[in-house]
């Protein structure tokens, strides 16, 4: 009985029943929770360190039933959709020129390869001098972040797009240009979108980093205010906030794919 | 004058080919795909290039619908030197090249839309093509729900729309299985004699060839080479049906033969 079973869920890449699937994640989950609980059950670590689960969760409640907290979670989502705005209205088209016309590669993609290895947080002080430390300041960090990464896996993913596909607009009588809106820009979308979703990911990393060291508001600000009190209850609700967000808008990228792109997989 | 005589031939001719040489230039050395290749291919004829892989065939193809450039030599399409694409040369490729986020019948419209051509018109002409391929019922279904044989047929419909000089195939059938690949066949032949298009269908498939084709060009490889020009239209078949077998194995015989060489 046991090893046809296992025999079925260990398969390399092949798929198990959905009600596996979700087994396994709700279980991590529980686990990752008990583990927790026992913790500070027993003591194994200060409360002061590692707050129980059930405090983390009340000092949840707490916080999001005032305004301000709200306030927080509000101007951390404006400023990660700015930048992320920015560096996409701006990155995207830059992407795709350098993905489809070598010469712009040559001036575009050099030198964001070279920008990108010099680390966000580094421009930091910079930024500070640059635009103070008011919204601007904390929009551009998170636009150096994303930006340069942005172009080049833009770029990567219109080289991506099957040459044959060019060569059949072509010989369906297509010039460059309608070739380039028609054909390439439209065959790129998914692949786009995902990049998109990765670089939206990385964008609250810039965010919390940008809120760490210089804000008076937002939710990197509120960690930042209740490590000085040793609030770690606060610190964790601080921290899965932020997570749940992510996953939020991660999620919310991948129905928009279903729905924007249905045409998509099942290629070759 | 000889260039006017040249000319004068040319003019008659679908596609005519000649003294064509191809070299590749990498870092280190150049390889020379094509050489000194002289084909010509008349209007509403069907010709098959057949030769083994690396003997330029496909390269040939690509010169032809401008999307590669030769070395030396001239090529001409009625006539015209062949400069870049052009929609007058519609092409169907061995991989699965349809649009994927356009339905079916959209692929179809792609060049019928870039020619500015009316709503109304369009419309006639994907639904004449749709039902020339026999996919009226998959009009608005996305490339990818198809199978192999059926995007084949919709590259065929979206080439044929455009309203080509000439068909450029280049080993179209390479993908399918062997059932599916007759009936593209059969299809193929029924189309080509009511649509009277010209040709040129790369293959490495000999008996493909001969089946489809009125003339056959066999091609040598490295480099690639002339070897023989054959007529291949001697009523082997009546419909798809072999009935002169003998005549048949002679053909297939003799080019294996130019191959092995």
């Amino acid at each position: 009985m046991k090893s046809p079973t296992r025999s079925k869920l260990f398969k390399i890449r092949e798929d198990i029943p959905k009600k596996w699937y979700w087994t396994g994640t709700i279980a991590t989950f529980v686990v990752v929770l008990i583990i927790w609980e026992l913790m500070s059950i027993f003591q194994v670590v200060q409360d002061t360190f590692l707050p129980s689960p059930g405090f983390v969760f009340t000092t949840f409640i707490q916080l999001i039933s005032t305004g301000s907290y709200w306030g927080d979670i509000g101007i951390s989502i404006y400023r990660v959709f700015m930048g992320f705005l920015l560096a996409a209205i701006i990155g995207v088209p830059l992407g795709i020129l350098a993905g489809t016309f070598k010469i712009s590669d040559s001036i575009i993609i050099p030198l964001s390869e070279f920008i990108r290895y010099m680390p966000a947080p580094a421009f930091i002080p910079l930024v500070m001098v640059w635009a103070g430390i008011g919204e601007t300041a904390k929009i551009l960090i998170i636009f150096i972040g994303s930006f340069f990464q942005l172009i080049i896996m833009v770029a990567d993913d219109t080289r991506a797009v099957n040459k044959d596909l060019i060569y059949a607009a072509y010989t369906l009588g297509a010039k460059r240009w309608n070739t380039l809106i028609k054909v390439i820009v439209p065959a790129l979308m998914p692949r786009l979108f995902a990049t998109l979703r990765l670089i939206m990911g990385w964008a609250w990393t810039y965010l919390v980093v940008a809120e760490l060291v210089a804000a008076d508001s937002g939710l990197g600000y509120s960690i930042l205010k209740a490590q000085r009190f040793m609030n770690t209850n606060i610190i964790f609700v601080g921290i899965l906030v932020i997570g749940l967000l992510g996953l939020i808008i991660d999620r919310l990228f991948v129905v928009l794919g279903r729905v924007l792109f249905p045409w998509s997989g099942g290629e070759r | 004058m000889p260039i006017e005589a040249e000319s004068r031939t040319e003019e008659g001719r679908a596609i005519d080919v000649s003294h064509l040489t191809k070299i590749y230039h990498t870092t280190k050395k150049e390889i020379k795909a094509i050489d000194d290749v002289s084909i010509h291919v008349d209007p509403h004829e069907f010709v098959s290039i057949v030769g083994p892989s690396g003997c330029g065939k496909s390269t040939l193809l690509k010169i032809l619908a401008g999307l590669d450039e030769l070395t030396e030599g001239k090529a001409t399409i009625f006539g015209k030197v062949i400069e870049g694409p052009g929609a007058d040369r519609g092409m169907v490729f061995q991989g699965y090249t349809l649009f994927p986020w356009l339905t079916v019948r959209k692929n179809i419209e792609f060049g019928l839309r870039l020619k500015k051509m009316s709503a109304k018109q369009k419309k006639e002409t994907s639904d004449y093509f749709l039902k020339m391929v026999d996919l009226e019922r998959f009009a608005n279904a996305y490339p990818k729900e198809l199978s192999g044989g059926m995007k084949q047929r919709v590259a065929i419909a979206r080439a044929l729309a455009n309203n080509p000089k000439v068909l450029l195939m280049d080993e179209p059938f390479g993908a399918l299985d062997a059932q599916t690949r007759s009936d593209m066949q059969q299809l193929l032949l029924e189309i080509w004699k009511r649509e009277k298009t010209t040709i040129v269908f790369i293959t490495h498939d000999i008996e493909e060839a001969i089946f489809l084709s009125q003339r056959i060009y066999v091609m040598h490889s490295h480099p690639g080479r002339l070897a023989e020009e054959m007529n291949a239209d001697l009523g082997l078949f009546e419909g798809s049906e072999l009935v002169r077998p003998n005549e048949f194995l002679q053909m297939k015989d003799h080019i294996v033969s130019l191959l092995k060489k």
